[in-house]
């Protein structure tokens, strides 16, 4: 309950927030301005509309994600009404927990605000024949964020803002490579050293190409095999791995002076 | 925090290590279908090998935004198509499919860009880019093995229009009309081509299928537009060729001497004159081969749009071929402005003039000259090395002095 | 009679990166709180009054030492339902208008529904600030602020109310209403505990004062007993200058002004002695009363002794 209290003060203070919004409307602008280039066919409009629509929702998604984890605890110390809430009969891990999901509900609302223009534009261009095959690759890019949230907010525990930065953004370039990571972490050519240490990169650090799959929803072409189960266990991992980060976050800012 | 809270939070948190590990042992064999195409990933199977693509590539695919990354450049392309700057558009094209393969426009634009847009100063199509451009689009139809498009595109517009290989058209048309979502002007394409083929009851055949199919639509929606379209057409084009059937009956009983003859003269280097005469209906077409004496078409194992420099083949067929007019037919070729194009960097060239009646005009020259060739003769040139064709060809060998 | 802050040993040292030596903040640190007085904490700028309260707070952790707070550790959960803290110059959600503030810290303390809708209202109206309950904090003015942190500081009817600095920045109306409200809480029973470097203030309203300097504690004990020297002040007229003369060998100070001669001494037979060298030289005793300091002579001598 009281996680839920903070959560609800997270989203509303994160809703005034202007540079959500200066995200949002850029956001918005650049899906609809999409339509405007020239194209030979109707497939190749559809196929731009949706590679932009999705990957402006992802890339301001991940804007939206940084910005909100990295001052989720330090914007709190520093205006210190961490100490009238912490004074209160709140649980640490409650605080915690509340910033987290506040932010997570934060980014949701983004999604689909980003999502609804989206959808909208993409039907309109295919003479009001809606692809609803398009919301999983927003569902994907959630959970991709719900992971990048983790990580911002495990670092957000101990790191200044601008630290947290770079550490979150650097994880989330390097969990983005895992093509190389895999490639490597099995090559033979490698000595051992080496080959274990981008296995351990490639496992151990969170994994957010993952989550790239728009490929089949912007060519419905292409099959898939088993396509719900995968999505199932990215959605899993996302889930696992947020998890062991928030106990980090938790462990950590248990002990915390503030 | 009780000491016991942070105990098992901490045991939580080893146990889940673990398992996360096995959640993504789980998941990379499936990911290959999300990310398709040679992302930056892939040259990185030598251990060593640089990354080659430009930075700003790279950032797009890092963060997963190839298929942007790919549109961005595919707006790009269209720009250089507007302006005209067709050395621009291949690269380009190759860089999107390979960020992204299942871009299926890229592959038909950059293969037509391939086989059509290089050309000399009197915009004939170097033809050394037809088999790189095959090539591309073979690509296209194996990265997207469900798609209709790339075969089509590779059966009409590289091997009917471009190669006039008939049969190959054919063969990728019909793999087109297999594939789910293929539209009807698909199949009526195997018909046609079955009528340049010269195979007329094929053709006929493949008329009455394309008049049965859409009957059968129409039967359970008679307001099927594209199904009454398709109907339409089909009976028109099947009204055509039995038309045509009973005009060209009697064509093979009295064939014409075509009498044939064609002279090749220098006038400086590099620039000649073709002339000659065939006793054939106007706006008959001789396709011209110009090749070097050991040409042979290239097999599209390896795809680079670094054509052999050392090659020379100018190919004229079908529309492209010079016109005859009262039996006369010339054509002066400077190929001087286009050294690169042409590098005449051999000792012998053959030189190939040919009429073909299967790539005739219908009603101008073929109501002549029947589908096969059945209304001509000549007693130089008739060659009949092909089953069932008979065409004029003449060949002249000549040598590099003659040229240069 | 019920303790409701102790504190033994407490300690909290900080090891900083770039200092090789490490900074106590608060040094082995015993004071005890009694239940429904109001304790002023006093020190210097950096004394460690606010890491002290942060500890009691449960914000931060003493590197050693115990504290309690109503016989509970410092930090229980429990025991926060029983407290509330205004610190200094408070931040609150800026975007959140007055009661949507008390709104939120009510529903933290499991408030609901009706309850808490009315508990706000009369909080509101207890601070007057009942008709701007709507406007967005931030224009609220100085004055405004702390009052609505009082307001959060009573959501709970706290048995212990942690005051840090609670009239910093305001100007003298405001102050007394402070000091007013602060004397109302303990009449209602509750304990405040006062950290506050306005001395006026303390002296005012203060049962029982702690001072810190560097983390130690120096001084501890009741007010007026603090503030009560031992010495007397002697106060004649027309006295000639040689029976001053002969003052100042009894007194530990004398001064002439205006033909009035003032003389302090210990208690005791100094007295006696000025008194009859006073009448002997046919003076006029005005005053004989004994000296009371004020809290900020105490406070800079007692940091003065605890320099040197």
């Amino acid at each position: 309950m009281t996680t839920l209290v903070i959560a609800k003060n997270t989203l509303g203070e994160a809703l005034r927030k202007k540079i959500i919004w200066i995200f949002l409307l850029v956001a918005l602008g650049m899906i609809v301005i999409s339509v405007s280039f020239a194209f030979f066919s109707m497939r190749e409009e559809q196929t731009i509309i949706k590679s932009f629509g999705l990957g402006i929702i992802a890339i301001v998604g991940m804007f939206i994600a940084i910005i909100l984890g990295i001052n989720l605890v330090p914007a709190e110390i520093e205006q210190r009404t961490i100490y009238t809430i912490l004074s209160k009969p709140v649980h640490r891990h409650e605080f915690l927990l509340g910033k987290f999901f506040g932010s997570l509900m934060t980014i949701l609302v983004s999604l689909v605000f980003m999502a609804a223009v989206f959808m909208v534009t993409v039907t309109y261009r295919s003479h009001w024949h809606p692809d609803f095959a398009l919301l999983k690759g927003v569902l994907m890019i959630f959970f991709q964020l719900v992971l990048l949230s983790s990580v911002a907010m495990v670092f957000s525990v101990f790191a200044t803002p601008v630290v947290n930065f770079f550490l979150t953004s650097s994880i989330y370039i390097i969990g983005s490579l895992s093509d190389i990571t895999m490639v490597l972490g099995k090559s033979k050519e490698l000595n051992p050293i080496m080959k274990g240490f981008y296995w351990l990169l490639h496992y151990l650090l969170p994994n957010f190409a993952n989550f790239f799959t728009q490929n089949p929803l912007i060519h419905p072409e292409v099959a898939i095999e088993n396509e719900t189960a995968y999505y199932l266990k990215a959605i899993t991992y996302a889930i696992v791995y947020s998890c062991a980060l928030l106990i980090v976050a938790i462990l950590k800012f248990e002990r915390r002076d503030m | 925090m009780k000491r016991s809270t942070r105990a098992i939070l901490i045991t939580i948190l080893l146990a889940l290590i673990p398992t996360i590990v096995k959640l993504q042992v789980m998941i990379d064999p499936g990911r290959r279908q999300f990310q398709p195409g040679r992302g930056v990933g892939s040259v990185m199977t030598k251990v060593g090998t640089p990354i080659i693509l430009p930075s700003q590539f790279v950032v797009g695919t890092v963060i997963g935004l190839r298929e942007v990354v790919a549109g961005l450049l595919w707006v790009r392309v269209n720009d250089f198509f507007h302006s005209g700057n067709y050395e621009a558009i291949v690269p380009l094209t190759r860089m999107i499919t390979w960020l992204d393969p299942h871009q299926i426009d890229v592959y038909s634009t950059g293969a037509w860009h391939l086989a059509y847009n290089f050309v000399d100063s009197d915009q004939r199509a170097d033809r050394r880019y037809l088999a790189p451009a095959i090539k591309f689009l073979r690509e296209g139809v194996d990265n997207n093995p469900t798609a209709w498009d790339p075969k089509f595109d590779l059966g009409f517009v590289l091997y009917n229009l471009k190669a006039q290989d008939f049969p190959s058209g054919r063969y990728w048309i019909s793999r087109a009309w297999r594939e789910n979502g293929a539209p009807d002007h698909v199949h009526r394409q195997i018909a046609h081509t079955y009528e340049k083929e010269g195979r007329i009851e094929d053709c006929i055949k493949e008329w009455k299928s394309c008049i049965r199919e859409s009957e059968a639509v129409l039967k359970k929606n008679p307001k099927d537009g594209d199904a009454l379209n398709h109907l339409t057409i089909s009976k028109q084009n099947l009204d055509l060729i039995l038309m045509r059937q009973v005009l060209r009956e009697d064509v093979g009983k009295h064939p014409r001497d075509v009498d044939f003859e064609a002279t090749f003269k220098q006038l400086r280097p590099r620039v000649f004159v073709l002339s000659g005469r065939a006793n054939l209906p106007d706006y008959a077409r001789i396709d011209v081969t110009l090749l070097d004496e050991d040409y042979k078409e290239p097999s599209p194992k390896d795809f680079s749009w670094e054509v052999d420099p050392n090659v020379t083949a100018l190919v004229q067929l079908g529309m492209h071929g010079m016109l005859v007019e009262n039996g006369k037919f010339q054509s002066e070729y400077d190929l001087s402005k286009d050294a690169k194009q042409y590098p005449f960097k051999k000792d012998r060239y053959v030189l190939t003039l040919t009429f073909n009646p299967r790539t005739a005009s219908h009603q101008l020259v073929q109501n002549a000259t029947g589908w096969n060739g059945e209304g001509i003769t000549d007693k130089k040139y008739l060659d009949t090395s092909i089953p069932g064709l008979r065409s004029i060809r003449k060949v002249i060998r000549l040598k590099r002095e003659d040229i240069m | 009679m019920t303790i409701a802050v102790k504190t033994e040993g407490l300690t909290k040292t900080y090891r900083l990166l770039m200092h090789r030596e490490p900074v106590n903040a608060v040094c082995d640190l015993d004071l005890e709180v009694h239940e429904g007085e109001i304790f002023g904490f006093l020190g210097p700028n950096g004394a460690g009054k606010t890491t002290t309260i942060k500890i009691l707070l449960g914000l931060t952790y003493p590197t050693s030492g115990k504290a309690w707070l109503f016989g509970k550790p410092a930090g229980d959960i429990s025991v926060k339902r029983e407290i509330s803290y205004l610190p200094e110059s408070p931040y609150f959600y800026e975007y959140m208008s007055g009661v949507e503030l008390l709104d939120f810290y009510a529903r933290l303390f499991g408030l609901n529904g009706h309850a808490r809708k009315q508990k706000v209202e009369d909080l509101l109206k207890a601070v007057g600030l009942y008709e701007d309950r709507h406007k967005p904090l931030s224009q609220y003015s100085k004055g405004m602020l702390q009052r609505i942190g009082i307001a959060q500081a009573l959501v709970n009817d706290p048995k212990l109310l942690f005051f840090d600095e609670p009239t910093s920045g305001l100007d003298p109306i405001a102050h007394s209403e402070i000091r007013d409200l602060i004397l109302r809480l303990r009449d209602e029973g509750r304990t405040v505990f006062l950290s506050s470097h306005q001395l006026s203030d303390v002296e005012m309203v203060c049962d029982r004062v702690a001072i810190l300097n560097r983390g130690r504690l120096l001084k501890l004990g009741r007010l007026d007993e603090l503030l009560h020297g031992g010495s007397v002040e002697v106060k004649a007229a027309g006295v000639p200058a040689a029976a001053v003369e002969e003052l100042r060998r009894v007194a530990a100070c004398v001064e002439v002004e205006n033909g009035s001669v003032t003389a302090s001494m210990d208690e005791g037979e100094a007295v006696i002695r000025a008194i009859d060298i006073i009448r002997t030289a046919k003076g006029r005793i005005l005053l004989v009363a004994p000296k009371r300091r004020t809290l900020e002579e105490l406070f800079m001598e007692i940091i003065r002794e605890e320099s040197k």
